[in-house]
């Protein structure tokens, strides 16, 4: 949407300062995050890659405000966001963050299109047209648009992914935030999905992607290993200015 | 089997939570249903507690349209009893209060005269002693009594040795000569004694005074309907025989069950059918509770993999469950039946006949399993239908990613929109008995001051005043006390209190107008007045003046009459004034005086033509022969600012000081006996009520448990709409909204089904049409609310759902 501001901004798309998580079950704690820094510019494309309960899936939903930190600053657009009120966070979700999640969480009940066009009536004053124009425009580009009329149990999983993909997309966010988003695939499916995700990203979208698998982690401009809720290493796919780099808190 | 039974067992006390929820709805429900059944069992359809009871008949005489129902004369009864083949007795019966001396001083006590053969005309025969001997109806051997059951241990301690004693009714002596059984209080509960009815020459001599209840027993092989034809050709020679008196008069049967219970009909139906609402929501909202449970327990299955044989399985699993939870709520259900029993027979006793046969008998236990074992299929039923064909399919479903339901709801909501939709019924009803009781209590019965007004009905012993000055005397003398009484600001007496059974007319002609024929005569009712009467209830005076010293009983005849029989004959009330009328005896009296319209035959009841004469000039004591005249009803009106309460030891003083032999009985603030005479109406308006409210509460709970369960099953769509930047105030809107189809759905239902089901209470109603707008519109509103409050907490949860519920897997 605001692809002026994108260009001209110098700031980090992203940036993570000290983030910390903790979460409190039946008085213990967990450390989920234990300090994170991490920034995310313009256009890049970033993997999470690490063991299972390090914590990849707790730092995207604070990357996509479905959370917010125990501890530490976030801002996203040059904006600081960890304070925010939740109707303002939820505001942010629908405009600037794109999720697309392993399970596809396509609602049963709505049609493909519907499904597509839900964040778009979060909106409210968007007009009906202009609604349906974006809807089939992120249908098209994912190739799903002559399965509009579908229900979601009625397509194979690679197609209901990529319905997912439209999704994130129609509201044009400033990026794509995805959690193991071929966990749920055949190796087929899975490759097709991560290519059209490299698609978004040559087209210039900015996603940052949780994988487990390091053969998916190649795509990504750069790669972030978490461990026991801190950045441990990163490695830069191609040869690109180096992302900075922080360990410890 | 019996490992279904175990395991279901097992499964009911793993979440006691529900189970107990479930038995209290089934409790209740199946509770209210067995009580209301035995009731309706007892009241409408066991026979009468009498051999061959179906061959019971009440017959009366009939005059249209004036006296559809009349009680029969002594000489027709008499010529009834010779003249026709078809019964084999035929009995006559008129209830009568007396006065029994007892040791604490004189006291009322109902009872009946009745013909000797009555007794065994019912079929009935004393437990102890003899019933009545024929010639026990001839005045001089007619001083014998049968006693009830109660009111022997009351005087005796025991029914032993009792026959052969003597009691003192209205002054005389009378010996017991039997004792009835347990329970028998015919012609209606209150009965305590019977005593032979001797007719007077004055009674035997006048074919129009009809005073007497009439039943009889079928010959066996006669139906009712060539008794019938046999009675009309008697009546249509008495007619014949007797044109001055019959012309016009049939005779009209009903079976005496009918005649006792018929009016009580639509209201113990209605009653009946709310509960069935209830009990109909109860299980509906069971099997939604059943459902939900087996909609998960079928997914285990499902990840078990345990395919094959495991739906038919589910299916006797789920049956086997609910069917136990039926039995359970069945033993619930009689326990606090027998519990509501008890008290409605306490609150019902003087409001509905045949209350004291009310028990929970092996028929209405009988309802009661059959009742339990249709809910626990009917329960079953739903978790059975809903049933996946083959339980992979939920698993694929759930594997496959997409969330939310597709279909599974269906059932559910199904269920939840019938519910609303039975609740608004019930409401609808309750809402207009309501509005009916309302409106009753608020119509004006044509007297004032009513709660500050002390009422007491007073007898005299014939023995002892067998003149007319004796009675006037008495009761010019207690009114004269009463008025110097500091406490009393006016004091009167009438036969028949209005507003309290009691009943007499009489045909008459209007001296100087153009006679109507033989059998159109116009009829009035008539009552006897003394001292200040209308004063005392407030009756305003219209036209004329009430009557005075100068009414005495040797001058002219004067009547006042009421504003109805003034606008019937001369417009308005000043035009009557003057005007003579001439009652079917030969009686005439001039009109003084015309005064406002009472409704004496109950609140709402239509008022009736009227006449009043004074108890100086009253023709005689006889109305309806009997010397009921001897028994009028006193009302006194307090002064202002005096509790009608205090009025009661005042009144008992004067009254013994005056005869110590005269009893005083229902004493009472007049407020009360009117609320009293809408007693049965407001004994519906609670029960329906109640039900009404409890049914609305479990609708509200089925649909807070559906949309709760809906909450849940969907925490995952939430959490992603969420995530899609869904605000708290939407997601809170779409459960409300999901929430409000289904309600707006059951209420169109409902709304529908009570344009249907209400016209069935017009006989109950008074004052608002069956779909009355603004009753429809107010339970609908109440519904509405409750159903709000009910989504309000499944709503509120559903917006605290983090949306990083949508991050995680499974
Ligand atoms: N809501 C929560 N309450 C308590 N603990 C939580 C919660 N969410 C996550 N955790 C804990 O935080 C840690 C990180 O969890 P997270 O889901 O981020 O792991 P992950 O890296 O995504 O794992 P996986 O690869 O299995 O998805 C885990 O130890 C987890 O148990
Ligand atoms: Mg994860």
């Amino acid at each position: 949407m605001n692809s002026e501001l994108r260009t001209v901004n110098p700031e980090p798309l992203i940036h993570l300062d000290g983030i910390k998580k903790v979460f409190l079950t039946d008085e213990i704690e967990t450390h989920a995050l234990a300090g994170i820094y991490l920034k995310i510019l313009q256009g890049e494309y970033v993997a999470i890659a690490g063991p299972s309960g390090c914590g990849k899936s707790t730092l995207l939903s604070i990357l996509g405000l479905l959370d917010s930190p125990s501890e530490g600053a976030y801002r996203l657009n040059g904006r600081q966001v960890e304070q925010l009120k939740l109707s303002e966070r939820a505001r942010i979700r629908n405009r600037e963050i794109g999720f697309i999640f392993q399970s596809f969480n396509l609602i049963g009940d709505l049609t493909v299109y519907e499904n597509v066009e839900l964040p778009l009536t979060y909106r409210g004053e968007m007009p009906r047209s202009e609604r349906k124009q974006r809807v089939l425009e992120s249908l098209d580009r994912v190739g799903m648009s002559h399965r509009q009329r579908h229900y979601p149990n009625q397509l194979s999983g690679g197609q209901q992914q990529r319905v997912a993909v439209a999704r994130a997309l129609v509201g044009s966010p400033s990026i794509l935030l995805a959690d193991e988003p071929t966990g749920n695939l055949d190796s087929k499916n899975g490759d097709a999905v991560m290519d059209l995700l490299s698609e978004l990203h040559q087209g210039g979208a900015t996603i940052c992607m949780v994988t487990h698998d390091s053969r998916f982690a190649g795509y990504a401009d750069r790669t972030v290993h978490l461990f026991d809720g801190q950045i441990v290493a990163e490695n830069n796919e191609n040869e690109g200015e180096p992302a900075p780099r922080a360990v410890g808190g | 089997m019996f490992q279904d039974l175990r395991y279901a067992v097992r499964l009911l006390l793993r979440s006691p939570g529900f189970t107990l929820f479930a038995l209290l709805a089934l409790g209740v429900g199946i509770g209210a249903n067995v009580m209301v059944f035995s009731v309706l069992d007892a009241v409408l359809l066991r026979g009468l507690p009498a051999p061959q009871a179906e061959r019971l008949v009440r017959v009366y005489e009939e005059w249209e349209p004036a006296w559809p129902y009349s009680l029969a004369s002594a000489p027709n009864y008499l010529d009834w009893q010779k003249r026709n083949n078809t019964f084999s007795e035929l009995a006559a019966c008129r209830p009568k209060d007396l006065t029994l001396e007892r040791s604490a001083g004189p006291e009322r006590v109902k009872g009946a005269a009745v013909s000797p053969n009555y007794i065994r005309l019912l079929g009935v025969s004393p437990t102890v002693g003899r019933s009545f001997l024929a010639n026990e109806d001839q005045i001089g051997s007619s001083h014998v009594v049968i006693l009830s059951e109660g009111i022997c241990r009351e005087l005796y301690g025991s029914t032993e040795n009792v026959t052969g004693r003597f009691i003192r009714l209205n002054a005389e002596s009378y010996q017991v000569v039997g004792v009835m059984p347990y329970g028998f209080h015919f012609p209606d509960e209150t009965i305590q004694l019977w005593i032979p009815l001797a007719f007077k020459e004055s009674e035997l001599a006048n074919r129009g005074n009809r005073w007497l209840s009439v039943y009889g027993r079928l010959k066996p092989e006669v139906t009712m309907a060539q008794a019938s034809q046999e009675m009309s050709r008697i009546a249509g020679n008495l007619a014949r025989e007797y044109p001055k008196e019959q012309t016009g008069f049939g005779i009209r049967l009903t079976s005496l069950q009918e005649d006792m219970v018929g009016s009580e009909r639509p209201g113990l139906l209605l009653l009946q059918a709310a509960v069935g609402c209830l009990l109909l929501i109860a299980s509906i909202n069971l099997a939604n509770l059943l459902l939900s449970r087996s909609l998960n327990r079928w997914r285990e299955l499902a990840i078990r993999a345990s395919l094959g044989a495991s739906r038919s399985r589910l299916v006797r699993q789920s049956l086997v469950e609910s069917l136990v939870l039926g039995a359970l709520g069945g033993v619930v259900g009689i326990g606090l039946a027998s519990l509501g029993v008890g008290s409605f027979k306490l609150i019902a006793k003087s409001l509905l006949p045949r209350v004291s046969e009310i028990s929970i008998d092996p028929g209405v236990l009988a309802f009661a399993v059959g009742l339990s074992i249709s809910v626990g299929v009917l329960c079953g039923l739903a978790p059975s239908l809903a049933a996946p064909k083959q339980p992979q399919t939920g698993l694929r479903e759930s594997l496959r990613g997409s969330i939310g339901s597709l279909g599974q709801g269906l059932l559910r909501n199904i269920l939840v929109v019938s519910q609303i939709g039975g609740a608004l019924v019930v409401l609808s009803c309750a809402g207009l008995l309501l509005r009916s009781f309302l409106n009753l209590r608020g119509s004006d019965p044509g007297i004032q001051y009513s709660e500050r007004t002390l009422t007491a009905t007073i007898a005299l012993p014939p023995v002892r005043y067998q003149d007319d000055a004796s009675v006037r005397t008495f009761y010019r003398v207690i009114q004269e006390k009463l008025n110097q009484s500091s406490e009393v600001k006016s004091s009167g007496a009438i036969t028949f209190l209005p507003l309290t059974p009691g009943d007499c007319d009489i045909s008459f002609q209007v001296v100087g107008q153009a006679p109507f024929a033989q059998g159109q005569q116009p009829v009035a009712q008539y009552r006897v007045v003394s001292g200040d009467y209308f004063q005392a209830a407030g009756i305003p005076l219209l036209a004329g003046r009430f009557f005075n010293q100068q009414d005495g009983p040797d001058s002219p005849h004067r009547i006042l009459i009421n504003r109805s029989l003034a606008a019937r004959f001369w417009k308005t009330p000043l035009a009557a004034l003057g005007n003579q009328i001439e009652n079917e005896d030969g009686w005439s009296a001039t009109i003084i005086g015309v005064v406002g319209d009472v409704h004496h035959f109950g609140l709402g009841v239509p008022v009736r033509d009227e006449y009043y004469y004074p108890l100086s000039q009253s023709p005689h004591y006889g109305v309806g022969g009997t010397s009921d005249a001897l028994e009028m009803a006193l009302v006194l009106r307090a002064k202002d600012g005096v509790n009608p309460g205090t009025l009661v030891p005042i009144l008992h003083q004067i009254v013994n000081q005056t005869d110590s032999t005269v009893a005083l009985s229902r004493v009472n603030v007049w407020s009360q006996l009117i609320a009293d005479s809408i007693g049965n109406r407001r004994l519906d308006l609670w029960l329906v009520g109640a039900f009404a409210l409890a049914t609305m509460a479990l609708s509200a709970i089925g649909l807070y448990s559906v949309i709760s369960y809906g909450v849940t099953q969907r925490s995952r769509e939430i959490a992603v709409r969420s995530a899609l930047g869904a605000s708290r105030l939407e997601i809170f809107r779409l459960i409300l909204l999901r929430a409000l189809r289904l309600v707006a759905l059951g209420m169109i239902i409902g709304l529908f089904a009570s344009f249907c089901v209400c016209g069935l209470l017009q006989s109950l109603l008074y004052g608002v049409t069956p779909v009355d707008p603004e009753t429809l519109i107010g339970v609908s509103c109440m519904l509405l609310v409750i159903s709000l409050f009910a989504n309000y907490f499944p709503a509120q949860r559903a917006m605290r759902i983090s949306p990083t519920t949508a991050l995680r897997e499974g």
